[in-house]
């Protein structure tokens, strides 16, 4: 293996929760890999272990050809990585909290100023730089959490669903800003649970239960996703899921919520179908639409079908 | 080792107590306000309270006498003088809160039906032990006074007691100093707060992956608390003489000195025991049991503790405030400096040093 991030049989156990099951990566200089999966997948031990901050109980893993166990603190120069958990400091404003990890990160002189300049403008947060950290809205504590793990210019950035509670256009703009690292070739290795997030990507790992199910461009996997996803909302959901179920062209039904959510092999037909049936057998149908499949239900879907 | 990385997690750990007010009053004002309401509030009943005995009389009935005063075990013989100055020296040393003077005549004087005297010398600057021994030891001796004459008409021996360092025996004039250890906890407190703070955010799982060693991590936390711990101890310093009244008898630079070591003791005892906490609650429940109550009790601050022998002897010489109430004190109401108290200072620098490294040692960067 020659790519920049590598790991072979990574696996972490606590106690005897087995939280990732060797999974392996091979990843080349300036990927966007996406690391998709439902919570509780393994989605942030596995980037903890990548990123040196967690050792795991087998495997190895090398990211810049260094091992991420016994050389973590000769990687942490060439490494940025962004935790799950909003963590910078929220008393301090942001521009203290960049300059907080250029000093860290040993980045000083006349670079330090200009690093910094160009990453809050970078991060679209040049007008806000002397707001408290604390109080700024969730999408802009992402992009400064961004801006703070790229100050020294790493050559691999880690996200750990970084996009997480943000809204969508925040999201987009967080997109943006890593097509933008992109281009000038970094390689970044992301976590996420949205499916259209994994769209940007070069290549994504499905992942489920500590172990890569699936692999391959984004194109590959969204094939894998049978027929159309259905939302029904209803009071009657109890009587709906049965319903449903025994209808022809269903693949999936899912209760979530307040909702129903039925994957079937062609989202037109089986809408009138199925309204049919349900509004027959005494439920009330309050919406029924054509809904974009979030990729828990994807996978839910991928998984019955393993 | 980098200047730069350590005096970036300095500035952030100021602005971070400068910031956050309830941090900021841990580490200014509160050690203060407890010492008023500590000293307004102390009333204790003495345990054991340690005597160092002249004996010039040498005779059946001084020993006799002795004898007696140690019978139950309230008073414990721990210094045999042979003159003022070997008395002196004892509760230099802390060694002693009382010293009795039996003179030569003793025995003949009260064998002649002429009443003797005996001369006591209380440790003024350990108000609670000596006031309450002075007045046991009266009782005792006229006990043993009884004893000897069938016919009690007029007491035989008469107690002359006399405090050193602090005349008046005034008890809030003198038990202010012994308590500044006490309430110099709360930095510990407060470190204690922040460090398992910045774990709780998550904050310092981003530090884990920066190239921060754990020798800049803790002495960058230490040094802000250090500072304002020095702050905290003058306030306090400033309420016991303006507002106490205790005269400052020692060189200031000296007291601060030594209030610096300590504080570098209970601070760095706190950071290697919060290097195996996660979460806030417990970071405060433990300071609290490991330091706030046994000081309270072990320490020698409000009970007089034999810290000579027995099991006490080992917890009280691992607690901080052990040694610096001795510092406080002496600073205070002897007179002393650094160097009479060098002693005390190089076992402060020891319990603070010792953690310090294996806080460094054990320091994971590791989630």
């Amino acid at each position: 293996m020659t790519g920049q991030i590598t790991a072979t049989q990574l696996s972490k156990t606590f106690r005897k929760n087995q939280a990732v099951r060797g999974v392996s990566f091979d990843i080349a200089p300036g990927e966007i890999y996406g690391l998709i999966g439902p919570d509780g997948a393994g989605k942030t031990t596995t980037i903890r272990m990548l990123a040196g901050v967690m050792d795991p109980t087998r495997g190895t893993a090398r990211v810049n050809g260094l091992d991420t166990t016994r050389q973590a603190e000769q990687l942490r120069a060439h490494v940025g990585y962004m935790a799950q958990k909003f963590s910078l400091y929220g008393d301090l404003s942001v521009r203290e909290n960049i300059e907080f990890y250029a000093d860290i990160f040993g980045v000083r002189g006349k670079a330090r100023a200009e690093r910094i300049a160009r990453l809050l403008k970078f991060a679209r947060l040049d007008q806000f730089q002397d707001r408290d950290a604390g109080v700024l809205s969730g999408g802009m504590k992402k992009k400064l959490g961004l801006a703070c793990a790229f100050i020294h210019r790493p050559r691999v950035l880690f996200l750990d669903e970084p996009t997480n509670g943000v809204d969508p256009i925040s999201r987009r703009e967080f997109w943006d800003i890593l097509s933008d690292l992109h281009i000038e070739g970094v390689t970044i290795f992301i976590s996420t649970a949205y499916l259209d997030e994994a769209e940007r990507c070069s290549r994504v790992g499905l992942m489920y239960r500590g172990e890569i199910i699936r692999e391959g461009t984004p194109i590959a996997l969204r094939q894998l996703v049978q027929g159309d996803l259905l939302a029904i909302i209803t009071p009657d959901l109890q009587i709906a899921e049965n319903v449903a179920q025994k209808l022809p062209g269903i693949f999936e039904v899912q209760v979530y919520g307040d909702r129903l959510h039925v994957f079937v092999d062609a989202g037109a037909t089986r809408a009138r179908e199925i309204e049919i049936a349900l509004v027959a057998a005494g439920a009330t149908i309050k919406q029924i639409r054509p809904a974009a499949p979030h990729l828990q239900e994807a996978f839910i879907s991928l998984i019955s079908h393993l | 080792m980098s200047l730069h990385r350590l005096w970036a997690i300095i500035r952030k750990e100021f602005r971070h107590i400068q910031r956050d007010k309830r941090t900021l009053f841990l580490v200014t004002l509160s050690p203060a306000i407890m010492l008023i309401a500590f000293a307004y509030l102390f009333a204790f009943e003495v345990q054991s309270v340690r005597l160092g005995v002249w004996d010039a009389d040498q005779s059946a009935l001084s020993r006799q006498f002795i004898a007696s005063l140690i019978a139950d075990g309230k008073f414990s013989l721990a210094e045999n003088g042979n003159g003022y100055e070997s008395l002196r020296g004892a509760m230099m040393r802390g060694d002693i809160h009382l010293g009795v003077i039996i003179p030569p005549d003793f025995e003949a004087q009260i064998l002649a039906g002429d009443g003797a005297s005996v001369q006591l010398i209380a440790d003024g600057s350990d108000t609670i032990a000596a006031a309450g021994g002075v007045t046991r030891f009266r009782q005792r001796t006229a006990e043993f006074a009884r004893r000897l004459t069938s016919t009690s008409s007029a007491p035989p021996i008469i107690v002359q007691a006399q405090a050193w360092y602090n005349r008046d025996l005034d008890s809030t004039f003198a038990m202010v100093p012994g308590l500044v250890p006490i309430v110099m906890i709360m930095p510990s407190l407060a470190i204690a707060l922040a460090i398992t703070r910045e774990r709780e955010l998550g904050s310092f799982e981003t530090l884990i992956a920066t190239p921060i060693h754990a020798f800049e991590y803790l002495l960058g936390k230490l040094i802000p608390y250090i500072a304002y711990g020095v702050v905290s101890a003058s306030i306090a310093y400033a309420l016991a003489i303006i507002w106490f009244r205790v005269p400052l008898r020692g060189p200031v630079p000296d007291l601060l000195a030594m209030t610096v070591l300590y504080l570098f003791a209970s601070l760095g005892v706190t950071l290697f025991i919060c290097g195996f906490i996660a979460s806030q609650g417990t970071a405060m429940r433990v300071v609290m049991l490991l330091f706030f109550i046994p000081s309270f009790f072990l320490s020698g601050v409000t009970l007089p503790v034999d810290t000579k022998s027995g099991p006490g002897q080992f917890i009280s010489f691992l607690l901080p405030a052990s040694h610096f109430v001795q510092i406080t004190r002496g600073a205070f109401l002897k007179a002393m400096g650094i160097d009479q108290l060098a002693a005390q200072s190089l076992n402060l620098f020891l319990i603070g040093v010792i953690p310090f490294a294996l806080g460094i040692l054990t320091f994971r960067k590791r989630v």
